[in-house]
């Protein structure tokens, strides 16, 4: 073969000459190089002996590499039916799926994957996606273009992206059924529409005992422990327990990203046990009311079952043998929005009793005690998310047009609840790290049917600006929403119309959010974006995503300069889809993705 | 520009298409098609991914997949004589997305045949056929630099096609069938040195090198 020459590199930047003469002698074996050059490396090899003697050995090692094709292997006698028979089937499959264009029908036999085993884990804060690609199948990896002379339409020279050393954890099941804890560090990732970059990465990989099916897992952010959410269809239904993972049990290197184990200890003070992290600690700033304990008009309760007076969800200690300790049982966990503190001292989250008998109440469990606590109690409240410190909640108030949300925030060290009025009818606000704005649901609510409960209905799901409302605080109890609430908290709307769910998180740095919308029949799949946030205004242009609308089961992960989601499998077929990680550095991003398993991944 | 073309591979076809095939007609067309491409190329294709992965049933699977996703994506070829370097880039690809996958199923569960098991007679097979200090450079050295040798040398691509098979330009395939030879040299040099030492007379075998090449 033969290839042309590119453009001469400039002398001066070799590192030495005899690096240059190694260099065009070897690139003088597929083709005439620059003339000066030539004479230049003629000059070189007839004084260099080194470098002579490497040009006999490119001479001597192109002949021995064609003495291989002397030996071509003989294919399998079988191969072409086993090719044809599998041409058959993907000619069947197409067949079968050419008029489908509804994503609905593409996602409903994913729903049959949910009771899958492997659980990923990605620890820290991350979010993995990937650019968009049309169909997302395995095809957009083989596919090549063709441009109109018919030359091939080349992909971009695929220059992966480094980006450190980004660990990603999991837990997984083996062919035993036994749970596995497992990591891999991801060094680079590949460009959009690059070919596949390579990665290799230690692994870690020690058995776990999840005490029962797993739901959701997360990973708190000194990487010491598991919250495991229980699966709420098995028969050991609705528990949340706390598992400390055993740094000195790993079965290989643990990944250098992981922060030092500091044992989660479930005794000990937290104060004591969960260090800091770097994650910013800014308070929101909503210019509070004076607190005020929302109280609920008596109209309308949330579905079945009248309010219980106390928490009716149990939260005894329950320490079981494998050393995990259930921090609640008997609940349904509900939403998206569980999460740990900024700064990993508190986890919170949604419940309601398993038996339907009460409406959500938010959870607050602080890292080394027994058990979590309800810190609302009026079976109507949701977390939103954390702000800072401090937990952003939202409760449901009737009014003449229906059921609206109205937010509050509650420290849960003094369980001091406080109104936020000027926030208007926000439900379920995902606050970004420096109080700025939020996304929230603004517009009506109805109520659930698998469960006392509420869901969005008529309203739009939108960014609006958050703690600095023009509109005074109430002194009543109610509070009651800005006169034009779209107007006053400039709000954006990102999503219109009744859904069943929703995600959205921000990253640690403020300036990344992801949104992750359920799909409209099955909550256990979505579509997942990710939107630049302008580090200097907070802007978000939602028209520039990205990663737009990608296909990712519930539950995800985001953390400075990663985003990890779980995909279901490509095709519409059985099986289930890979785990991406869409990561960035401020040199480029791009994504990778893992062999398939049926994932949830841990947020 | 779609059209008609009657090709090498004597099947009429309509080029210039972008979407995978989906009607009925362009499905018998495109497995028409993609049997003609296996008849003249499947020899070639599997040797270059028996020599870039070094395991017999692996490389017939890869085969089978990259003629598969040839036949999904057979309207994508607009020039037929490009198919010979469109096959290649296929099962190039093919052969990357296994390495890359292998490297990170690593973190995943095997739940099938054990990865410890006992190497086959087909793999023993290959070994006597391909071993030797070459072999064991060559799966020391990048995958993309083993590609772009194999590609270059042992099933004479052109400079274009070499190019269009590694997905990149002309110019970044020369780079790195250049970076390619002196990785090889470098790994040749490395084997043999410790070929040496093994077989030196109070120096018991050791074993090979570790597998990281020059990157």
């Amino acid at each position: 073969m033969s290839l042309r020459g590119g453009r001469p590199r400039r002398p001066d930047a070799w590192s030495d000459a005899h690096d240059r003469a190694r260099f065009r002698t070897a690139e003088r074996l597929d083709g005439p190089i620059d003339a000066t050059e030539s004479a230049w490396l003629d000059d070189h090899l007839a004084a260099c002996p080194a470098c002579s003697q490497a040009a006999t050995e490119y001479a001597a090692q192109r002949l021995e590499l064609r003495a291989l094709a002397d030996r071509p292997p003989v294919p399998p006698r079988d191969l072409w039916a086993r090719t044809a028979a599998a041409i058959e089937q993907e000619a069947a499959f197409r067949e079968k799926t050419s008029g489908r264009r509804n994503p609905r029908s593409l996602l409903a036999p994913y729903a049959l994957l949910s009771a899958a085993l492997v659980v990923a884990v990605v620890v820290g804060t991350l979010t993995s996606s990937r650019p968009p690609v049309d169909g997302g199948t395995a095809a957009s990896s083989g596919a090549s273009t063709t441009q109109g002379d018919g030359t091939h339409a080349l992909p971009p020279a695929a220059t992966p992206v480094p980006i450190g050393q980004k660990t990603v954890k999991w837990i997984t099941q083996d062919a035993n059924g036994d749970y596995r804890y497992q990591t891999a560090v991801v060094e680079e990732v590949c460009p959009e529409a690059a070919e596949p970059c390579d990665t290799t990465a230690p692994t870690e990989d020690r058995p776990v005992d999840l005490n029962g099916e797993a739901q959701t897992v997360f990973g708190s952010p000194d990487g010491a422990q598991l919250i495991v959410v229980g699966d709420n269809g098995t028969p050991q239904t609705g528990k949340v327990s706390v598992l400390k993972l055993d740094r000195s049990a790993a079965s290989a290197s643990p990944s250098p990203s992981v922060a030092p184990s500091t044992p989660p200890a479930s005794t000990a003070s937290p104060s004591t046990t969960v260090p800091p992290t770097s994650t910013p600690t800014t308070r929101p700033t909503p210019t509070p009311t004076p607190a005020t304990v929302p109280t609920p008009t008596p109209t309308s309760p949330p579905a079945s079952g009248s309010p219980a007076p106390s928490p009716s969800v149990a939260v005894s200690p329950s320490p079981s043998d494998d050393g995990s300790v259930q921090i609640a049982h008997d609940v349904t966990v509900v939403g998206q929005a569980a999460a740990y503190s900024p700064n990993g001292a508190w986890f919170a989250f949604t419940a309601r009793p398993a038996d339907g008998s009460a409406g959500p109440d938010i959870y607050a469990w602080r890292v080394g005690d027994p058990e979590a606590h309800a810190v609302t109690t009026d079976h109507r409240s949701e977390l939103g998310s954390w702000s800072g410190d401090v937990i952003v909640g939202s409760t449901v108030l009737e009014t003449p047009d229906g059921p609206v949300g109205s937010s509050f925030i509650l420290d849960p060290e003094t369980m001091t609840q406080t109104l936020v009025p000027q926030t208007g009818n926000a439900w379920r606000p995902s606050v970004d790290p420096f109080g700025r704005q939020a996304v929230y649901w603004a517009g009506h609510l109805r109520a659930t049917t698998d469960g006392p409960g509420f869901a969005p209905d008529a309203g739009r799901l939108v960014l609006g600006a958050w703690g600095t409302g023009s509109s005074a605080p109430t002194d009543g109890p109610f509070p009651t929403a800005p006169a034009d609430q779209e107007k006053d908290r400039h709000e954006t709307t990102i999503a219109a119309g009744q859904m069943n769910d929703w995600d959205a998180r921000w990253d640690a740095t403020g300036t990344k959010l992801a949104i992750w919308i359920a799909d409209a029949g099955d909550p256990t799949f979505g579509r997942l974006s990710l939107y630049e946030v302008d580090p200097f205004d907070g802007r978000v242009d939602l028209k520039k995503p990205l990663i737009d609308a990608r296909l990712a089961k519930a539950g995800y992960a985001l953390s400075e300069g990663k985003l990890v989601w779980a995909e279901p499998a490509p095709d519409g077929g059985s099986g289930p889809g890979p785990i991406l990680m869409f990561a960035w550095t401020d040199k480029g991003s791009g994504t990778i993705e893992t062999v398939p398993g049926d994932v949830i991944v841990i947020r | 520009m779609a059209g008609a073309l009657h090709t090498q591979y004597g099947v009429s076809r309509a080029f210039g298409g972008r979407a995978a095939v989906s009607s009925a007609w362009e499905r018998d067309a495109a497995a028409g098609f993609v049997e003609e491409l296996f008849a003249a190329h499947h020899g070639e294709i599997y040797a270059y991914l028996i020599r870039m992965l070094r395991d017999p049933e692996l490389a017939a699977d890869l085969t089978q997949d990259a003629f598969v996703k040839a036949y999904r994506n057979y309207n994508v070829l607009e020039k037929p004589e490009n198919a010979r370097a469109w096959l290649y880039q296929i099962a190039h690809r093919v052969a990357l997305d296994h390495i890359r996958r292998q490297k990170i199923v690593r973190f995943m569960p095997w739940t099938g045949e054990s990865h410890g098991a006992a190497p086959s007679t087909e793999r023993l097979v290959m070994d006597a056929h391909l071993s030797g200090d070459l072999q064991r450079a060559l799966e020391r050295i990048p995958e993309r630099q083993r590609a772009a040798l194999l590609l270059a040398e042992l099933h004479d691509l052109t400079g274009l096609e070499l190019a269009a098979a590694l997905g990149v330009s002309h110019v970044a395939a020369r780079a790195l069938l250049t970076r390619a030879r002196e990785s090889l040299r470098q790994a040749l040099a490395s084997e043999r040195a410790a070929e040496t030492e093994a077989e030196s007379p109070g120096i018991g075998a050791t074993g090979r090198p570790g597998s990281g090449g020059p990157r």
